[in-house]
């Protein structure tokens, strides 16, 4: 443009009314003015001299660029040439200089053309966006902190339809919004485990309310995500509900962490457990050989001799008693919840403990006979003494009294607990004589991983896996700590309705005859032996295989009768699963009874599905299986699948 | 679903029937972008600085993305006001993170017909045909004293072909069949399109659209783009998009899928759109025509380098 032409213009603009320039918006109450294409006002309203504090005569003349903010003045320079082509309109925002401060403005600016089509000057109406822009640079700025958010989150209508979805939700899931629209997906009902669940869900939060929880997922073949949920209501000013939000926590990893450092406690205490028992069984070798060696020597008196072997028998017992507790421990068993002898639980367990605490730490029990027989899990129960000891010992480093006492309380006696008031409850007392615990300390001592050893003294476990014990029995614990004192521990387990007494061992009498024809599978040719004799003594016709392709051999003759089989379940060649199958195929009417040193639950499934539940758990006395057999025999004969 | 009383094919037999033909058009994939598009988009994306204008600004020339966009923006706040037909505005609210999304999970044309036995289509062609229908349709509209402040005259030139994209995917064989057949004008097109396939691109485009929660004044124009006159509402939408149409076959921008020869100069003056829009030979008739000149001057500047 050359300047002659915008001298004439600037005359234009000295002479010219504001009218003429700014139209309708001469009165109007959003901010207006127009400038010619160098910048220069040529008019401006009353509402736009007030914005920035001068006249309408002043401004005249004046140039924008001394307003505009100057990283704002090249976007003003750059919108003319977008003015010059149709629809010759164009809105940009920016920021202004004015007495107030900064402000932002959004200005529609519509170009003035003369007859000819050139563009002469530019007219602009404003407004002050200056608190929608903040809010849009605070809804930026909190998006994207959402956006990294390592939580996944959606936000839904009412309905349950996604209205958003962060990044993490996407890479979690990988579904993005547009799939999630495409596909329908519920992404509310995601990890559900079914519509009563999902239905009851639903229900908490239309009626505002929070719903937390843990729900797994599995996300893509084999891979099981756990999440920690949290959905809540979103709500408008006016206080109604607009939106669902969704929070999930990926907590896949430390669900496995948990689960691992359980074990891993489990395997601490196994190793408190085996202290004792090796010294148990120090002791019972020591019985078991020095009357053997009396029994070498030859006496002559058969009273002498039988009295060494009963001896000898009655320590195998008692080491067999403690494999088995040792190998139940360490299995990762769910409980099985039959009659214990709590006093004689701990009397055992006591005996053992001694042996291995500090001399420094001694036991005192007060125990109120006759205690009637729990109804619980012996192993678990037998955790719960020892975790609480071994917490009095670490309480006391420089020695002190564990006192362990049982007595009976009426449900009602414990109304400060959620109990039932009609059931007795027996109590479990293990006071020490230690340090106490500050009120800060007692708060939190069955949170998992809490612990106040030191280093890698303890997990923080022990009192979480008492916790889930004792809740697990239905029961509940009580702490009482003075510091300087001691703490006592108290656990109240319900008694059955009808006391059940605990079976009583058997005293040892022959086992039955019969006359029964049985098949005795077994690899450990001693024992096959041992078998077959004592069967076959007592009557029986018996039949031996020494591994199972002798058994599966011998099973597929159709000229060979028996009525039970005895199946031994590690075995070369083929196992006992295997020939259970034969078995259950060829001669699906005989009956089996498994016997096995250590059957894994896995194990255990794999038998189930083939109908098998009958059990006999290694070590044995013969006269267990031979009550068993009989027992098994004399029921109804199976039923072919 | 709109009713179809004028433009049913006179005589020959419908090889599909309605129901067959919505199930076809529902169940099409997401539409596929031109691949220069999307790289500008997935350049723009992956940078934290763009601007939501110079994306929207992008999208604008992607007829696919566009409806993608929108009928994500609208069904994310379905229900909560009324539909949104800016792109920038849409940008805004579904953020740059979903939008990255959007472009990493677009078809692009040229990989699809790698895999495709089909010729290769003038898809080129189609995408300069839409966008200056766009920018024209705009520009018609602005003179009418309709008062548009988002997209929607922007969108029904963008979007008013897109039936042709959908018989790509829904009807490819069909479509061959129809681009092979002897075509005077855009009418004869349109009447072998509901020979071969029961409906033609418009009505094919409209369903499609309606579909993705578009709003109303956009389907009723795809509809009726080439019958302003029976378009039951919004009928300057519908008017301005068959006269920008018409501009733009004159630039030798043909519509896609087709071979009519271009329109002559000033063929538009004759047609309905033309007097809804300005009346039969009155001033504002001539205004307008001023003005088309004038655009039509400008188009092929303004339409460099979108592609």
């Amino acid at each position: 443009m050359s300047s002659k032409k915008s001298d004439t213009l600037s005359g234009i603009a000295k002479s010219a009314r504001a009218e003429s320039w700014l139209g309708a918006w001469e009165a109007s109450a959003d901010p207006a003015y127009c400038r010619d294409l160098e910048g220069r006002v040529l008019a401006a309203n009353l509402s736009f001299a007030r914005k920035f504090g001068k006249s309408t005569a002043k401004l005249v003349g004046a140039k924008v660029f001394d307003f505009v903010h100057p990283d704002d003045a090249e976007k003003l320079k750059t919108v003319v040439a977008e003015l010059s082509r149709p629809p010759h309109a164009a809105v940009s925002e920016h920021r202004w200089l004015t007495p107030q401060g900064i402000r932002w403005f959004s200005w529609e600016k519509v170009a003035l053309r003369d007859d000819s089509g050139e563009v002469v000057a530019i007219r602009a109406v404003g407004r002050d966006i200056t608190r929608q822009r903040l809010a849009e640079e605070q809804f930026y700025r909190l998006s994207r902190a959402v956006e990294q958010s390592p939580v996944s989150i959606v936000i839904t209508d009412l309905v349950g339809n996604a209205q958003y979805v962060n990044s993490k939700f996407t890479a979690v899931s990988g579904h993005t919004l547009e799939d999630i629209i495409d596909k329908r997906i519920q992404v509310l009902r995601d990890g559900h485990p079914d519509e009563a669940s999902y239905q009851k869900f639903m229900e908490t939060i239309r009626a505002g309310g929070e719903w937390r929880g843990e729900l797994s997922t599995e996300r893509s073949k084999n891979a099981v995500v756990w999440e920690s949920v949290k959905v809540s209501c979103l709500r408008s000013p006016g206080g109604e509900i607009t939106n669902y939000l969704c929070l999930r926590e990926d907590i896949s990893e430390r669900k496995k962490l948990e689960h691992d450092l359980r074990q891993a406690h489990k395997m601490e205490s196994l190793g408190t457990l085996a202290g004792g028992i090796a010294h148990d069984f120090n002791n019972l070798l020591a019985i078991i050989n020095g009357y053997a060696e009396v029994c070498m020597l030859g006496s002559a008196d058969s009273k002498l001799l039988q009295k060494g072997l009963r001896e000898i028998r009655s320590a195998v017992q008692r080491a067999t008693g403690l494999v088995r507790q040792i190998l139940t421990f360490s299995r990762k068993a769910e409980a099985s919840f039959a009659p214990v002898e709590l006093n004689q639980l701990v009397r055992d367990l006591v005996t053992m403990l001694a042996e291995t605490f500090p001399r420094t730490v001694t036991f005192n029990m007060e125990l109120l006979e006759p205690l009637p027989p729990l109804r619980a899990d012996q192993n678990q129960l037998q955790q719960i003494i020892l975790n609480l000891c071994v917490n009095a010992r670490d309480a006391m480093p420089s020695g002190g009294i564990i006192t362990i006492s049982t007595s009976v309380h009426s449900g009602a006696d414990l109304k400060r607990h959620d109990v039932q008031a009609r059931t007795n409850y027996a109590c479990l007392k293990v006071s020490d004589s230690g340090m106490g615990m500050s009120p800060e300390v007692r708060a939190r001592i069955f949170e998992p991983f809490f612990t106040t050893k030191q280093g890698n003294q303890g997990t923080g476990l022990g009192l979480a896996v008492v916790y889930g014990i004792v809740v697990g029995h239905h029961g509940v614990i009580d702490v009482d700590s003075t510091p300087g004192v001691g703490s006592s521990f108290s656990v109240y387990l319900p008694m059955a309705e009808s006391a059940v007494v605990a079976i009583q061992a058997q005293a040892n009498t022959e086992f039955p005859s019969g006359t029964e024809k049985l098949l005795i599978v077994d690899d450990e040719e001693p024992l096959r032996d041992l078998l077959a004799r004592a069967f076959m003594k007592k009557g029986y016709g018996v039949v031996a295989a020494a591994n199972g392709l002798e058994a599966i051999d011998i099973i597929g003759d159709t000229n060979r009768q028996f009525d039970l089989v005895l199946l031994d379940l590690n075995m070369p060649g083929a196992d006992g699963l295997q020939v259970l199958k034969v078995i259950r195929a060829c001669r699906p009417t005989t009956k089996v009874l498994v016997i096995s040193g250590h059957i894994t639950s896995d194990m255990r499934a794999k038998f189930k599905a083939l109908g098998q539940d009958d059990w006999l758990q290694k070590p044995y006395a013969l006269d267990d299986i031979g009550r068993r057999l009989r027992v098994l025999l004399d029921a109804a004969p199976r039923a072919a699948a | 679903m709109l009713n179809d009383t004028t433009l049913q094919a006179p005589l020959a037999p419908t090889p599909y029937g309605d129901a067959e033909i919505m199930r076809r058009i529902e169940a099409c994939p997401k539409l596929a972008s031109l691949q220069s598009i999307n790289q500008a988009l997935s350049d723009l994306v992956r940078s934290e600085s763009s601007l939501n204008s110079q994306i929207a600004e992008i999208i604008r020339r992607d007829p696919s993305l566009s409806t993608r966009i929108l009928r994500m923006v609208n069904s994310v706040y379905f229900g909560l006001s009324a539909r949104l037909n800016n792109i920038e505005e849409a940008v805004f609210f579904l953020g740059l993170r979903q939008i990255r999304e959007l472009s990493l999970a677009t078809p692009v044309i040229e990989e699809m017909e790698r895999f495709q036995l089909n010729a290769a289509l003038p898809w080129k062609e189609l995408w300069s045909h839409s966008i200056g229908t766009a920018i024209l349709t705009r520009e018609i509209l602005a003179s009418t004293p309709l008062r548009i402040d988002d997209d929607t005259d922007y969108l029904v030139g963008l979007l008013h072909n897109i039936g042709k994209v959908v018989m790509a995917y829904a009807f490819p064989s069909e479509l061959l069949t129809i681009m092979a057949m002897p075509a005077a004008s855009t009418l004869e097109v349109c009447s072998n399109e509901r020979e071969v396939i029961g409906w033609d691109h418009a009505r094919i485009g409209a369903h499609y659209v309606e579909c993705h929660r578009l709003s109303d004044e956009i389907v009723v124009a795809i509809r009726y783009h080439a019958d302003p006159e029976h378009a039951p509402r919004h009928r300057l939408f519908a008017a301005a998009l068959q006269v920008a149409d018409s501009v733009v076959r004159h630039t030798g921008i043909s519509g896609g899928f087709e071979r009519v020869p271009a329109a002559k100069a000033d063929e538009w003056l004759k047609l309905e759109g033309w007097k809804i829009l300005y009346g039969a030979d009155g001033p504002e008739s001539m205004l307008a025509r001023g003005s088309i000149t004038h655009s039509l001057r400008h188009l092929p500047s303004v339409m460099q380098g979108l592609l």
